[in-house]
């Protein structure tokens, strides 16, 4: 996407691809096809085989069992409560922190000197352990005597049960992951920016759009397309694939309230030893991992052609 | 050449790993017990220097532990002592990655060896034994004796039904805005919910064979959990948040296991007055149910499991008993135990609480069949909405019979 526009594209014809040529280059994508082979291939196969068995974790014996772990999974209202829980995260989480991290990265960039300050101060909670960071919004949240309460009380509000309260907890989570989302989202909007050539700016103050909102619908945010089109890909999936925040602070409670689809998995597979319902939900979430990719590359190649 | 004295030293310490000749290698849960189980293999290895113990790191619970240990034995290559939470002893046995102790325990008499009957039964299957139980506790009230004198009642004369400790948890909450009449914690699965049910008399499943949930005094049981909520004052927060209310010094009674004890000691120090009484009962026969862990040998070579099973019983044995009891609040496992206590219990009145009643203990109820980790679930969400008032526990002792009956093997 940074190619000067006068250089010409060069697309070798395969016809002219001498034999040597191919074999070198059979030779050099080996090693990289075998690990995709091995490390992709092979394993996502094998979970797809044994979603169709009943195999329980460490029993020596299975029986093939069809399609059965997918209708057991769409008529089990724990899965379904689950998928509906993360839905709903993810339709909380995503708009907000890819709208929050562009609304930064333009804030942060407009800013003179404490603009490496800001970065930093919003960068933070992505580098950090996202489990020792759990344990301390726990003691922020704590129903009682947490800051956020005290903070609460102090307004003249009522106490909050943030994470044990049914009709709370997962907006409590969301509020969480968005916190942990919108320093990455940020991080990539101020790079994409920084792509931006000046000069566009320069003949957009000379056509009158000189600041402010004309300035960024005219150049900024068109010029961010594939930035942003990566951004909201990467969001929907981390969203998606929330577990940390489950695992540590809720463990899905209060009576499935926070139930998300990476958690039920893990429950199935490693706490209730049912692989072969669990191999079914990984199927599941990898399709849909797997669509989003697919429709991101696909938008990618037609929308990245700006410089 | 003054440094050869010093050479020797070394040459001596590198040759006393040399010295053993078995290595056995242990897996338990719960890093904060590392400490103590590394001082019993420490000593074990004093006294049999032919044995070396190594340790793989502490799982975080029992469930991670049984996880792993199943991964593990997969590979070929599982722990040759394990310590797993006794109710999914029957979670190995299913995988036939353990074998019945009969061969070690040959013409020996348990009993004379300071094992009841009571304490070998948590460790059975079926009537067999697998293992041996290592700690043994259950569940106690704490309780703030400066706020249950303030609300009128007696810390040394604390309620034994239920029905009065209600009625005292609603008077210390009466005492102030940010003060807590009472907190029993639902649990991590459904060793709370089996105490509930154990005050009322009953076991989760009868010898009948019927649910416990399915009955009216076992709907009763469920329903206490729901008057803790609407007149003891409890709130629905988390077991660790209500700890730290507990500490705080603005919880009356709080219920887990007396295992706990020791945390309550180092926490609350001097702060306030605070000590642990039997648990009430819902009935005049009422019981409490009795958890623990089971340290069972997993290695096939004879060897091996001969070595292991002098280290279990050396675990159980009346002195290192003695030392987990002082060091986490379990109970002895051993009542050989006992006597070495007795002099410590004195001065530690609320480490004995729970030892008091073992005589109305009932073992830790594994569920039959390969969904025990489920239905522990089940009980979990189904108590949890009886505290957030999302069903009565009429309901939810109807939802919970429906529910376990669709997991038990036919």
């Amino acid at each position: 996407m940074s190619a000067p526009p006068d250089a010409p594209t060069v697309l070798a014809d395969s016809r002219d691809v001498q034999p040597e040529q191919r074999s070198t280059g059979g030779v050099l994508a080996f090693p990289a096809i075998f690990l995709l082979v091995t490390l992709l291939f092979v394993p996502s196969s094998g979970v797809l085989i044994m979603s169709l068995t009943d195999y329980q974790f460490g029993m020596s014996g299975f029986a093939y069992v069809g399609l059965d772990n997918y209708r057991a999974m769409l008529s089990d209202a724990r899965f379904l409560n689950s998928l509906t829980n993360t839905l709903r995260y993810v339709g909380t989480v995503a708009p907000i922190s890819i709208l929050l991290g562009l609304g930064l990265a333009i804030l942060i960039e407009a800013q003179g000197a404490l603009r490496g300050l800001y970065r930093a101060v919003f960068f933070l909670p992505v580098t950090a352990t996202l489990v020792a960071m759990a344990t301390a919004w726990e003691v922020l949240l704590h129903p009682s005597f947490g800051l956020v309460n005290t903070a609460l009380a102090g307004l003249g509000f009522d106490k909050q049960r943030f994470l044990t309260d049914p009709d709370i907890a997962l907006w409590s989570l969301a509020a969480i992951g968005v916190w942990k989302m919108v320093g990455y989202n940020t991080l990539l909007f101020i790079a994409g920016m920084s792509q931006i050539p000046h000069d566009l700016y320069e003949a957009a103050s000379i056509d009158g759009a000189e600041r402010g909102w004309r300035r960024f619908t005219l150049v900024t945010w068109p010029l961010l397309g594939p930035v942003t089109l990566f951004v909201i890909t990467i969001t929907l999936i981390r969203a998606f694939s929330e577990f940390e925040t489950v695992a540590v602070l809720t463990n899905g409670g209060p009576n499935g309230a926070t139930d998300m689809m990476l958690y039920t998995l893990y429950e199935e597979a490693f706490r209730f030893f049912n692989i072969g319902l669990a191999a079914a939900i990984s199927v599941a979430f990898l399709g849909f991992v797997a669509a989003l990719s697919i429709l991101k590359v696909r938008l990618f190649d037609r929308t990245a052609r700006y410089v | 050449m003054k440094h050869i004295p010093t050479l020797t030293g070394i040459a001596l310490l590198a040759a006393g790993p040399a010295l053993a000749e078995t290595t056995l290698t242990v897996y338990h849960a719960w890093p904060h017990h590392a400490e103590w189980q590394t001082q019993i293999a420490e000593e074990f290895m004093v006294q049999n220097p032919d044995v070396q113990i190594e340790f793989q790191a502490p799982s975080p619970d029992y469930d991670e532990g049984l996880v792993s240990v199943i991964r593990q034995n997969m590979a070929g290559d599982p722990p040759d002592i394990f310590m797993v939470g006794s109710h999914l002893l029957g979670d190995l046995v299913a995988r036939e990655m353990v074998e019945p102790l009969d061969d070690l325990i040959g013409d020996t008499d348990m009993n004379a060896q300071g094992y009841t009957d009571e304490v070998l039964a948590f460790t059975q299957i079926d009537g067999v034994q697998y293992g041996l139980p290592w700690t043994s506790s259950t569940p106690v009230m704490f309780y703030n004796a400066e706020l249950v004198e303030q609300a009128g009642g007696d810390p040394d004369n604390m309620p034994t039904t239920w029905d009065d400790t209600i009625a005292l948890a609603a008077d210390i909450d009466a005492l102030g805005e940010d003060i807590m009449g009472m907190y029993y914690t639902p649990g991590d699965d459904d060793w709370m919910t089996q105490n509930l049910l154990a005050s009322a008399g009953l076991a989760p499943i009868s010898e009948d064979g019927s649910i416990a949930f399915n009955t009216e005094t076992g709907e009763q049981a469920i329903a206490l959990f729901e008057r803790f909520h609407d007149e003891g004052g409890q709130t629905a927060i988390s077991n660790n948040d209500g700890r730290q209310q507990m500490y705080a010094g603005k919880l009356g009674l709080y219920y887990n296991s007396t295992a706990a004890v020791r945390s309550f000691d180092r926490e609350i120090g001097d702060r306030f007055e605070w000590g642990t009484a039997q648990m009430p009962r819902m009935v005049d026969e009422g019981g409490v149910a009795a958890g623990g862990m089971a340290a069972v040998i997993l290695t096939d070579d004879p060897e091996k499991r001969q070595a292991a099973w002098d280290y279990l019983l050396y675990g159980t044995g009346a002195e290192a008993q003695a030392f987990v009891v002082q060091n986490t609040g379990y109970m002895p496992v051993n009542s050989g135990a006992i006597d070495e206590l007795s002099a410590f219990y004195e001065d530690h009145p609320q480490f004995k609480t729970s030892a008091e009643q073992t005589d109305r203990a009932y073992p830790w109820f594994g569920w039959p069949g390969q969904n025990g980790a489920r239905i522990s679930q089940i009980v979990l969400d189904e108590m949890a909405s009886i505290a957030n008032d999302q069903q009565s526990a009429k309901d939810a002792a109807a939802a919970l019979s429906e529910k376990i009956s669709a997991q038990l093997p036919d």
